[in-house]
Formats: C-alpha cells, sequence, structure tokens
C-alpha cells in the first residue's frame, strides 16, 4: 500500500528505464528484423534480398540431423553437469568450514577464467591419438577413439558449464537453514531421508536454475562441438555459423535461429511448468 | 564426500596443468614437449596485439559487469513494486533474454545493426557538413557490450530477485514502521541483505563477458578480445603462445584470489 | 636537435643489428637448415636493396605501429613477419582463415579492420563486383614486377583493365598419405575416398570448405571440379555423405591430425604436404590422377583498410624475391615470381611437391568465381557437414 503513491510509481519507471531500453533495442529489435529477414530470399552473391517466401522454413529439415544432435546432447550434457556438481555444490556449502568455502569457491571459478577455448583445446590433446588412448594401449587396451565422438563432446561441456552449475546449486543451499537438517537428524531421520525430504527439496530453485543455465548455454553451443567434435557432432550452433559465415545464406540463417527460438521457448516452458508443478518449486527462484 | 570433491577439483585442473605444463614447451608446436623455455611468455608479453586484446577483454567485461549488476539491481527492486501487464511483459522480455542462445543474440544483433548502419551512414553522410570527414557507424565496443550487457542484465535481475524473494521482509516492515526514510531501509536493511547476489551477479556477469567467444566473434568489428585473438591463433596452428597467455590469465586471477583473501582474513581477525 | 635525432629512421648499423638477430632467430629453426645460405645472400643484397634500404627514410616515415593480416593457417615464415615489424615498427596481427567464404562473409559483413588479406584466384571478380577490395596503386609497390610473373598464375589480379592484387604464390590441391599407416598407395580421389571407407575407416579429414571437399568428391565421380551442374552435385553430396561415418574429422586445420597419426589421410594443399613430410618422411603428398585444383593465393587491401601505408610496405615488402623466397622455405608453395624461383636452393627448386611436372598437372583446373558463389555448392557443403 505504502509504495503504491506517486513518487513511488516514477521511481519504479525510473529502475526500470535502462533495462526496459535494452530489451527494447538490443532484444524486441534484433529479433523483429531476424523474423522479417526468415522470410527473405539469398541474395545472388549471398547474404540477404528482401521478399516473401515460406521457402526458408521448406528447407529446415536438411539441419534435422543437427536439431537432433542439439537436442539430444544437450540435456544429456545439462543432466550430467547436475549429477557432477550436485555433490561439490553439497560438500561446498554444508560441509567445508568457514574459512575455506569462500577459496574452494572461488577455485570452482577460477577454472572459468582461463579462456574456454583454451581448456577445451587442451582436452583436444587429452582425448586425441596421444593422450588417453595411448595410456589405454598400455594396459592393452587398443583402438580406443575418444576424440570427434559425442562422448568427447560431453566431457567437453561437463568440463566447461561445471562452474555454472555448481554456483546456483552451492547459493540455494547456503541459503538453506541449517537448523532444519539438525531438527531433522535429531528426530532420528536418516541422513538419507533427511537429504530426500529436506535438502534436495530446498535446493530445488537451485537446480532449476542451474540446470537451466547449462541448457540454454549449450543448446546455442558453438565451440565445444567445433573443437571435440572435429565437425562430426554438428550442433545447430555450427550450422548457424555455417550459414552466416561459410554459405552467407542470411535468410535461411535467420529462419534456422527462429527456429532454434521457438524450439527453446516450448521446452524451457514446459520444463517450468513441470518445475512449478512440483510442490517445492518456487517460481520466484526461478523467474 | 571430500574424496569426491578432491576428484572434480582434479577433473577441473588436470586439463589447466597441462596447459601450464606446454606453455613451458621449447618446441613450436603445442602437442609435443620438446625440453623446458619460458620463450613464449617472452613473445605473449612482446606481442602488442594480446595486450591489446586484454585490455579489450577487461573493459568489455568491467563495462558488462558494472552496467548489469546496476541495471539488473535497479530492475529486481522496481519490479517488486510492479503489478498487472507492465509485469508480465517484463517477466516474459527477461525470461525471453535469458533463453535465447548467445549465438542467436550474435546473429540476430549483427544482422539487425548491419541493417541499421547501412540505412544511417548514408544519411549521416548527406546530412554532414561539407568538408568535413562524416562518421560512420560501425561495430566496436559499444556493440560488444551492448549484446553481452543483455544477458548478463536479465541474469542480475534473477538472482537479485530470488534473494529478495528469500529475503526476510519483516525486517523492512519494521524498518518503515520505525519511520526511516525508503532511501535509509534500502540501504541498511535491503541492501546487505541482497548484496551477495549483486556480487554473484557481478562476478557471473564478469566472466561471462570475459569468456564470451561466439557473441563478441559476431558483433565486435574490427575489435579482437582475448577469445577471439586465442581462437584466432589456434586456427593459424597453435604455439605455445597461446598456452602462455592462458596461464597468464589465470595465474592473474589466482593472485587476485590470493589477496582477496588475504585481506578478508586478517579483516576477520581483527 | 636532438628530437630530429630521434624521429631519424632506423640507422644503417641499427639495421644490421636487427637483421643479425633475426638472422639468429632463423638458424635455430630445423626448418632454415637448408636455407641458411640464403639468408646470408639476403643479408649481404639487403643493403643493395633501393626499396628495402635507401627508399625507407620516406618509405617507413609514419607507418603506424600495427596492422591486421588475414591469410591462411601455417602459410607464412614468422620471420619475415618479425624482420618487417623490426624495419618499420609496424607490428602485425595475424588471423588465419579456414576457407574464402568466410573472408567474403567477414568482408561483407563489415568492419573487419583488416589491412592485408589473402585471396585465391576465383574470389577476385566476386570482391571487385561486390566493391569490397581496393585498385592497387602499383607505384607503391616498386619489388612487384609484373614482367617476372607468369600470367598463368598473375591473371586473375587484373579485372577489367585493373590490378586489385598482386600474387603470393600458387600451388596444387591434391592429398597427403601417411604411409606407415596406409600402405596401398592411392593415387586418384576415387582411390581416397575407397581407402576412407575401407581400410582407412576412421582416419580419413576432410576440408571444411565447399570448393576442395566437394570438388574431390565430384573427381572421384569422374566430373569437373568446378561443376555446378545440380545432378553432378547431387551424386558429390551422396558420395560426401555415405563417407561420412568414416571421416576422422571435417577441419581445414589438418596439420595437427595428421601430425598426432590420428588422421592417416587427409585433403591437402603441396605446401602444407612439404612441411609435414619434413617432420614426418612417412608422408606422402600425392596429385590425383582424376583431377583437382591448381590455384594462386595474392595480397589485396580491403575497401575500407585502417593502415593503408601498412599495408602497401607491407606487399611491398614482401614482393621482393628474397623475402618471397625465403617465405616460400618455410610453408612449401612455390612464387610465382621467377626472381624469387631463381633464389630458391636447387633441392626446393626441383622439388617434385614444389613444382610437379606439366603431365601431372594436365588434370589440374583453376577454381571458377561461380563455383565460390554457386547456392546449390554452399547448401551441399553446408547439409553434407550437418548430414
Amino acid at each position: 500500500m505504502k509504495v503504491d503513491n506517486k513518487p513511488g510509481r516514477w521511481l519504479t519507471a525510473a529502475l526500470l528505464a535502462p533495462t526496459s531500453m535494452w530489451f527494447v533495442f538490443m532484444l524486441i529489435f534484433p529479433l523483429i528484423v531476424i523474423l522479417v529477414f526468415s522470410f527473405g530470399e539469398r541474395a545472388a552473391v549471398g547474404g540477404y534480398a528482401a521478399g516473401f517466401t515460406l521457402e526458408q522454413y521448406a528447407n529446415l529439415p536438411s539441419r534435422l540431423k543437427a536439431f537432433q544432435n542439439t537436442m539430444v546432447i544437450a540435456p544429456a550434457g545439462t543432466l550430467l553437469s547436475l549429477l557432477v556438481a550436485y555433490p561439490l555444490a553439497y560438500y561446498l556449502a554444508l560441509r567445508v568450514s568457514r574459512r575455506f568455502k569462500l577459496m574452494l569457491l572461488v577455485l570452482v571459478i577460477v577454472p572459468f577464467w582461463t579462456s574456454l577455448l583454451v581448456r577445451t583445446y587442451a582436452w583436444i590433446f587429452i582425448l586425441g591419438g596421444r593422450g588417453i588412448p595411448t595410456l589405454l594401449e598400455f594396459i592393452g587396451i587398443e583402438g580406443v577413439r575418444l576424440i570427434n565422438t559425442p562422448g568427447a563432446v560431453l566431457i567437453g561441456i561437463v568440463y566447461g558449464y561445471l562452474p555454472l552449475m555448481v554456483f546456483p546449486i552451492f547459493v540455494s543451499l547456503e541459503k538453506l537453514d541449517k537448523t532444519l537438517l539438525e531438527a531433522s537428524s535429531d528426530l532420528g531421520s536418516s541422513p538419507f531421508k533427511t537429504f530426500m525430504q529436506i535438502t534436495l527439496p530446498l535446493s530445488m530453485p537451485g537446480i532449476a536454475t542451474g540446470c537451466m543455465l547449462v541448457f540454454i548455454l549449450l543448446m546455442g553451443e558453438f565451440l565445444i562441438p567445433a573443437f571435440l567434435g572435429g565437425g562430426k557432432v554438428f550442433f545447430i550452433g555450427n550450422a548457424l555459423v555455417d550459414l552466416f559465415l561459410q554459405s552467407r545464406n542470411w535468410p535461411f540463417g535467420a529462419a534456422v535461429s527462429v527456429t532454434l527460438v521457438v524450439i527453446m521457448l516450448i521446452t524451457v516452458s514446459l520444463y517450468m511448468r513441470m518445475v512449478m508443478r512440483s510442490k517445492t518449486g518456487r517460481d520466484e527462484s526461478l523467474m | 564426500m571430500r574424496i569426491y570433491a578432491i576428484a572434480v577439483f582434479l577433473f577441473l585442473y588436470v586439463p589447466i596443468g597441462i596447459i601450464v605444463l606446454f606453455s613451458f614447451n621449447a618446441g613450436r608446436h603445442a602437442s609435443e614437449l620438446r625440453g623446458l623455455s619460458i620463450q613464449w611468455y617472452g613473445k605473449a608479453l612482446s606481442n602488442p596485439f594480446v595486450g591489446d586484446a586484454f585490455v579489450t577483454s577487461l573493459i568489455v567485461a568491467f563495462s558488462v559487469a558494472i552496467l548489469s549488476s546496476l541495471m539488473g539491481t535497479a530492475a529486481a527492486l522496481a519490479l517488486q513494486r510492479l503489478k498487472g501487464t507492465p509485469r508480465v511483459l517484463f517477466d516474459g522480455l527477461i525470461y525471453i533474454s535469458v533463453m535465447i542462445p548467445g549465438i542467436v543474440i550474435g546473429i540476430a544483433t549483427l544482422v539487425a545493426l548491419v541493417t541499421v548502419f547501412d540505412f544511417l551512414n548514408p544519411l549521416l553522410a548527406s546530412i554532414w557538413p561539407e568538408g568535413s570527414k562524416p562518421p560512420k557507424l560501425r561495430m566496436g565496443y559499444a556493440s560488444v557490450i551492448a549484446a553481452h550487457t543483455l544477458f548478463t542484465m536479465s541474469l542480475v535481475i534473477i538472482l537479485v530477485r530470488a534473494r529478495i524473494a528469500g529475503m526476510d521482509r519483516a525486517l523492512i516492515e519494521a524498518s518503515m514502521d520505525l519511520y526511516a526514510t525508503p532511501w535509509r531501509t534500502f540501504y541498511q536493511v535491503t541492501l546487505p541483505q541482497i548484496y551477495p547476489a549483486i556480487l554473484a551477479g557481478f562476478l557471473l556477469s564478469f566472466t561471462f563477458s570475459f569468456d564470451d567467444f561466439i557473441i563478441s566473434f559476431f558483433v565486435a568489428g574490427a575489435n579482437t578480445t582475448l577469445p577471439i585473438y586465442i581462437f584466432s591463433s589456434i586456427r593459424r596452428g597453435i604455439t605455445p603462445e597461446v598456452n602462455a597467455i592462458g596461464t597468464m590469465v589465470l595465474a592473474a586471477s589466482l593472485i587476485l584470489l590470493m589477496t582477496a583473501q588475504f585481506l578478508l582474513r586478517k579483516r576477520t581477525r581483527r | 636537435m636532438s628530437k630530429s635525432d630521434d624521429n631519424k629512421p632506423i640507422t644503417a648499423k641499427k639495421f644490421m643489428q636487427y637483421f643479425r638477430s633475426y638472422e639468429k632467430g632463423s638458424i635455430t629453426r630445423r626448418h632454415f637448415l637448408g636455407v641458411t645460405g640464403l639468408g646470408t645472400a639476403m643479408t649481404v643484397m639487403g643493403t643493395a636493396m633501393p626499396s628495402l634500404w635507401s627508399g625507407k627514410a620516406h618509405a617507413f616515415g609514419d607507418l603506424g605501429d600495427r596492422m591486421v593480416f588475414s591469410t591462411w593457417p601455417n602459410y607464412q615464415n614468422q620471420v619475415n613477419l618479425d624482420e618487417f615489424s623490426a624495419m618499420t615498427g609496424v607490428n602485425i596481427q595475424v588471423n588465419a582463415f579456414g576457407s574464402n567464404e568466410e573472408m567474403l562473409a567477414k568482408l561483407q559483413a563489415g568492419g573487419t579492420g583488416w589491412d592485408v588479406f589473402v585471396p585465391t584466384n576465383y574470389t577476385i571478380s566476386n570482391y571487385v563486383a561486390l566493391d569490397l577490395i581496393q585498385e592497387l596503386d602499383l607505384s607503391r609497390i616498386p619489388n612487384y614486377d609484373p614482367d617476372a610473373n607468369n600470367p598463368k598464375f598473375a591473371g586473375p589480379a587484373t579485372v577489367n583493365g585493373k590490378v586489385y592484387c598482386v600474387p603470393k604464390n600458387w600451388g596444387t590441391t591434391g592429398f597427403i598419405v601417411n604411409t606407415k599407416k596406409i600402405k596401398s598407395g592411392p593415387k586418384s580421389w576415387k582411390d581416397f575416398f575407397d581407402v576412407t571407407m575401407g581400410k582407412g575407416s576412421g582416419h580419413t579429414i576432410l576440408h571444411d570448405y565447399q570448393l576442395t571437399t566437394i570438388g574431390a568428391a565430384l573427381c572421384a565421380l569422374g566430373y569437373s571440379f568446378n561443376s555446378i551442374d545440380a545432378k553432378e552435385l547431387a551424386e558429390a553430396e551422396a558420395l560426401l555423405i555415405k563417407s561420412k561415418p568414416h571421416l576422422f574429422a571435417i577441419t581445414s586445420d589438418y596439420q595437427p591430425g595428421m601430425r598426432s597419426t590420428d588422421a592417416w589421410m587427409s585433403i591437402c594443399w603441396n605446401g602444407d604436404g612439404t612441411q609435414l613430410k619434413n617432420d614426418m618422411p612417412e608422408m606422402d603428398y600425392v596429385i590425383a590422377t582424376d583431377g583437382g585444383e591448381i590455384w594462386t593465393d595474392f595480397y589485396a587491401i580491403p575497401k575500407d583498410a585502417p593502415h593503408l601505408d601498412a599495408a602497401y610496405a607491407f606487399i611491398n615488402y614482401m614482393q621482393d624475391p628474397y623475402v618471397q623466397a625465403r617465405d616460400a622455405a618455410v610453408h612449401g608453395y612455390a612464387p610465382t615470381d621467377s626472381r624469387a624461383i631463381a633464389l630458391q636452393p636447387d633441392s626446393l627448386g626441383s622439388d617434385p611437391i614444389l613444382h610437379p611436372a606439366e603431365n601431372l598437372m594436365n588434370g589440374l583446373e583453376f577454381g571458377a568465381a561461380q563455383t565460390l558463389t554457386d547456392p546449390i555448392r554452399a547448401e551441399v557443403m553446408a547439409r553434407f557437414k550437418s548430414a
């Protein structure tokens, strides 16, 4: 009640002004341009020529494999990252003394400060013929190929996005009221039961945020499949870079972009609905 | 549990160890170790383009982090008061801007800006006083920073809003009841509570921007950020120079981290 | 007064110092062992070369301190670049690209900041049509001698009577085979694809470049490297997609894969073949009997190059015959300039990879301008990659 007065309204508007400007110029306008372009034609030498045709959308099935790859590997990579990240976040949030907490947390983020490119490059070497396969040969396993396979891309994904998953889960576990955990164990609950009934539900918002962040970034991923997939594990992101930087087919690239955005809208909406429907998911924590 | 944590840290740091090891490679190819040397550090440090790229990345990442934490926090606070259609609209926009893959942002921004510039540049040239050279709009710092900020700003809003949601409202009401000015309430009650979220948002924004390749690749124009420089180096046949650059960035962040830890500890002891 | 001393261009003594230090740098490299004699000649001749020497006072006046050079991977002698920087104070940022399409796309989007780039013969008329490159002022490139360049290679530089670029070197597109791994000795593109889908499955690299990859498939099917016939391209696409599960990678940067022996065979430009063979004698470069590409790369200046003076100075420097020869000694491609060829050591002048016998080259074609821009080819490649 108190804030619903006139100066309050002005303040709200002023606080929202820069953000609104950004949304209009950097989000809505570019998306409209992309949408318009997606109905155009490819100019003779490449680029865009005005027109109205549904040809670009009709050509979408030619990128089916890229869509499939993305739609399978992105969720798988997200899940794998979650499985690796959760125990670490749990350990950092609840089992480490205050003194080391910050340091360890930053240690998780520091790799993020070394270029993802360089780190991914290191994996080319580790997974390449002279890396792990050579080590495996010593123990008698021969002919293993890791590099340029979906497995290699998955490893790169977990490696690259782990910090992004750990961080939100850590934050939500940090916030967790520790007296609840103590009460639970005082009441004789087994650690597993405490985890399932208290810790996990309360960390749901963190899990949801982390998964969404990683999933979104993976849907547009370009570098990791380009480096560790050797052009053989092709994501939509790679197809897009190709369309804009090799075949210079802007309208088709625009159509693929629009399709990708629509797919994202649908999947993420479904996902959010699912999260919200589960009794503990609180929408505020997500959005 | 601890063993698991150690294993994950190993997973995180073994590749980095390899990067560091190969940065001391005496040979020219990054894939085979031929004796140790620090020559690549000398080469990287004396290469002005590495310095340029580093400075460009720092400028971009700092601008992005500052802009997004300020704008994001402001918006998150204001959204508490917003109701009805505007609220739904805003939530939708935040949701979409976080959800759209970076590559689409990069492409859409590129296509939109190229179109606008192609339209505006001749216009500018025609109205410009004769004799002087008309300005030419092109991709640069502004376009990268703006494109990065779209995503990170929304990220900050989400983080701060989550924190506000989990905040103790009784405190604010108590403060209001005690006739504290709204500004004082904000400064003394709200800010300390949401501060960790803002800091997290700042850090995430910075790291996102500093490490981003794909958006910058499309909209940075002639500016070269560090990831773009490294991408180009890898393509031209990677030399241990890239490893040396990566190692130096890592060392710098570690030093920062240790200084922070040291200062914090000193303060708590006092 | 002392101020004017500072502004003086580099002194003769200093120049020699720089030069020697870079000579030293070159000698430590294995690649250069064969050309040390050449390097010495360069030092001696350098003093006498007007372009490098006396003209410097004016030519190297105020070139700024940096320029951007966009080229291909493994394609320049670092010693030359360093020497140019030392002489002029201009630092060079080298960008490497994977295909001409990519360069074209970047230039079309605008604002690249490039000063000099290296287009291939068939792209030039397109760049001119799109108004993306500058007509060259040849008076600013005195080291370029049109009469010394074989018109077969230098021809595409001239469009509508205007010269837009000067040649860098020429080469062929064939394939490289690791003979320790593949012993059957493939000779043609047909063999290449047969081995890929047979004994060598999982170890072949195709370029991330429609021109060479589709061209190779077309040749294997008995068609022209340049075909833009929809039916022939459909067959080529089918062959490529069939071979895809048997590939190691699709990338234009194939040296690392070949060096680590993850890959056994790759589409390859002849100079890269030489570079690989120098380090690994088991590598064999093959000009396919059923066709392939012959090409020339050029130096050109984009329309909006920010450092025009540095760009001209750089191209002029790179046109110096000695510099050309020294460049070729590292990248392994043959100069088009007879003055530079004359300076090459005998071992290189008669090298079969650098200068293949005429009869081997009979089947090779120059890429055509429409091969680059043909929308069907672009789409076939994109479909193959996302298949």
